[in-house]
């Protein structure tokens, strides 16, 4: 599943290359201006999604299948999110959007094997997509209420600039954006594991960290108004907690050996 | 969801003293009723299930060639050997890592019974080489066996008694086939009842059979004396609706409350932390 690093001379691995590039060049390119560096991602964008088409048509399958794959596919998810999250919920920080995004797309450009498998017996199912798609658009939009509400607990709150909301209320947005997503992962994933294995639930290393990872936002959305309204780093710890357990369900639950589980294919 | 669960529970099961989950074996051809459970006594069902036919479908193998190791013992190694991979193009004489022996492809061949079985799957394939030392040289065929994907070659007759083939160090050529992997592994299943046929249904992973209030899963595929039999894990479905309700309206709880209720800003003039 990981090699050491290393450049993959295949022209995917030029498009993947490309697009890590570009996400990290739209970094200095804000600093000039906000409009190049928004064209460097964009950019940066086309060259990701054309790196998952490839993919696709090479494989015949939905890229979803393995490490290498989803974080393929959170990289390229990052800039239309990031767009949406503007224009409909007036979140901005769309740089940090492309810092995230060029850190998702590094371990598929340069580490994760690339090694392309047929679709085990256990992944042919209707619901391999929408619950894998349900949960990479909720991660994608949690990892930036994750960066932001770190920002929240090391700084503090900001007032947004014109019509975009203020940092703790842009953690707060996002995550409610995102929780209905996480949901319909977490249960397209019971509904499909009593069709693939009997029960609904199996205690399974990566449902569990989900089911930790769900409860965390749950939780963080209960605080009452005037709890967080007090204390709004203390509150946005818990925001960062459930981005840390995210990253357990979608790394270490599949990397360490101790939570080998009914998801090892994944 | 809580209730469906506590109704499909174990415990729950066992106070209705019906049984949640258990297992049965059926050879195919035949039907079984019996369910083997935690219970020390096997469950009849009220029915049986009948194994109409069982297969496994693989993808064709990706790559045809094998893949060569020179292998050495080496002590010092964490696994008590060194494996080298090389490469052997077909025809080519190539140099065998760590002796002075040489190795090459003359053909890949199939066996008797041609490339594919009646499921689409590629047969076992077998390579044919020459091995050569100086000016001694032979031939061998290597039949790959179903159960193992390594075939290992010891070069006693290029070396004679020259090698204590037992000895840490002498080298020992493997060879490892393509690997086929399942697509998918299927069953037909029929249910009897009072001697007739009341259910049928092919069942793969993903898609089990469901009858009477318990579901039908393709657990295992094997062979006992020649003859295929499968594995069927079988569940209760108790509560399971309940559940799926429970399922239905925290997810349409959970969309109406964040996404709807709020609007797309989610209240962002509301006082700050308003969930």
């Amino acid at each position: 599943m990981i090699a050491a690093l290393a450049l993959k001379p295949t022209p995917l691995g030029a498009l993947m290359l490309t697009a890590l590039a570009l996400h990290v060049l739209a970094l200095p390119a804000w600093a000039v201006r906000r409009a190049m560096g928004q064209a460097v991602f964009a950019a940066g964008f086309v060259a990701a999604a054309a790196a998952v088409v490839l993919r696709t048509v090479q494989t015949g399958q939905p890229p979803m299948q393995n490490l290498f794959e989803v974080f393929l596919l959170l990289g390229a998810m990052m800039f239309p999110l990031s767009l949406l999250g503007r224009r409909a919920l007036g979140v901005g920080a769309e740089a940090l959007d492309a810092a995230l995004a060029a850190a998702v797309l590094f371990p598929p450009a340069l580490v994760f094997s690339a090694a392309a498998q047929p679709l085990p017996p256990a992944l042919q199912s209707p619901l391999f997509v929408p619950h894998v798609a349900a949960y990479l658009l909720a991660y994608v939009i949690l990892a930036k209420a994750g960066a932001l509400a770190a920002a929240l607990v090391v700084a503090g709150d900001r007032t947004g600039e014109g019509k975009l909301v203020s940092r703790a209320q842009a953690v707060r947005t996002l995550v409610r954006a995102a929780l209905p997503l996480l949901t319909a992962g977490l249960l397209l994933g019971a509904v499909w594991g009593k069709l693939a294995w009997g029960d609904w639930w199996n205690w399974d290393p990566k449902e569990l960290w989900s089911l930790a990872s769900w409860l965390a936002f749950v939780a963080y959305l209960h605080v009452p108004p005037g709890v967080a309204a007090r204390r709004p780093r203390l509150i946005g710890a818990i925001v960062v907690l459930g981005a840390a357990l995210i990253l357990i369900t979608l790394l270490w639950a599949n990397l360490a050996q101790r939570f080998a589980g009914l998801h090892s294919y994944a | 969801m809580i209730c469906g669960g506590l109704w499909g529970s174990r415990n729950a099961h066992r106070l209705r003293q019906a049984p949640r989950r258990g297992q049965m074996a059926v050879l195919e051809g035949s039907s079984s009723a019996v369910l083997l459970t935690d219970a020390p006594e096997p469950v009849r069902l009220p029915f049986s299930v009948c194994l109409v036919r069982c297969w496994q479908e693989y993808y064709p193998p990706a790559e045809t060639r094998w893949t060569f190791f020179s292998v050495q013992a080496d002590p010092d190694a964490e696994e008590g050997y060194r494996a080298a991979e090389f490469d052997a193009p077909d025809g080519r004489e190539v140099p065998l890592p760590g002796t002075d022996a040489r190795v090459q492809v003359l053909q890949y061949v199939l066996p008797p019974g041609g490339a594919l079985d009646a499921h689409g799957r590629a047969a076992p394939p077998t390579v044919k080489l020459r091995l050569a030392r100086g000016e001694r040289w032979t031939v061998k065929l290597l039949v790959a066996h179903d159960e193992c994907p390594y075939e290992q070659l010891e070069l006693t007759d290029l070396y004679d008694d020259e090698v204590d083939w037992l000895r840490a160090g002498a080298p020992v050529l493997v060879l490892q086939r393509p690997e086929q992997q399942v697509r998918d592994y299927k069953g037909v299943l029929a249910v009897l009842r009072d001697g007739r046929e009341v259910a049928r249904k092919t069942i793969e992973v993903n898609d089990p059979l469901h009858y009477d209030g318990y579901h039908f899963y393709l657990a295992e595929l094997g062979q006992a004396h020649g003859r295929p039999y499968a594995v069927l894990n079988v569940v209760s479905d108790a509560g399971l609706v309940v559940v799926l309700a429970g399922f239905a309206l925290l997810l349409g709880g959970v969309v109406w409350r964040m996404w709807v209720r709020l609007g797309p800003r989610g209240g962002a003039n509301a006082p700050e932390g308003t969930p």
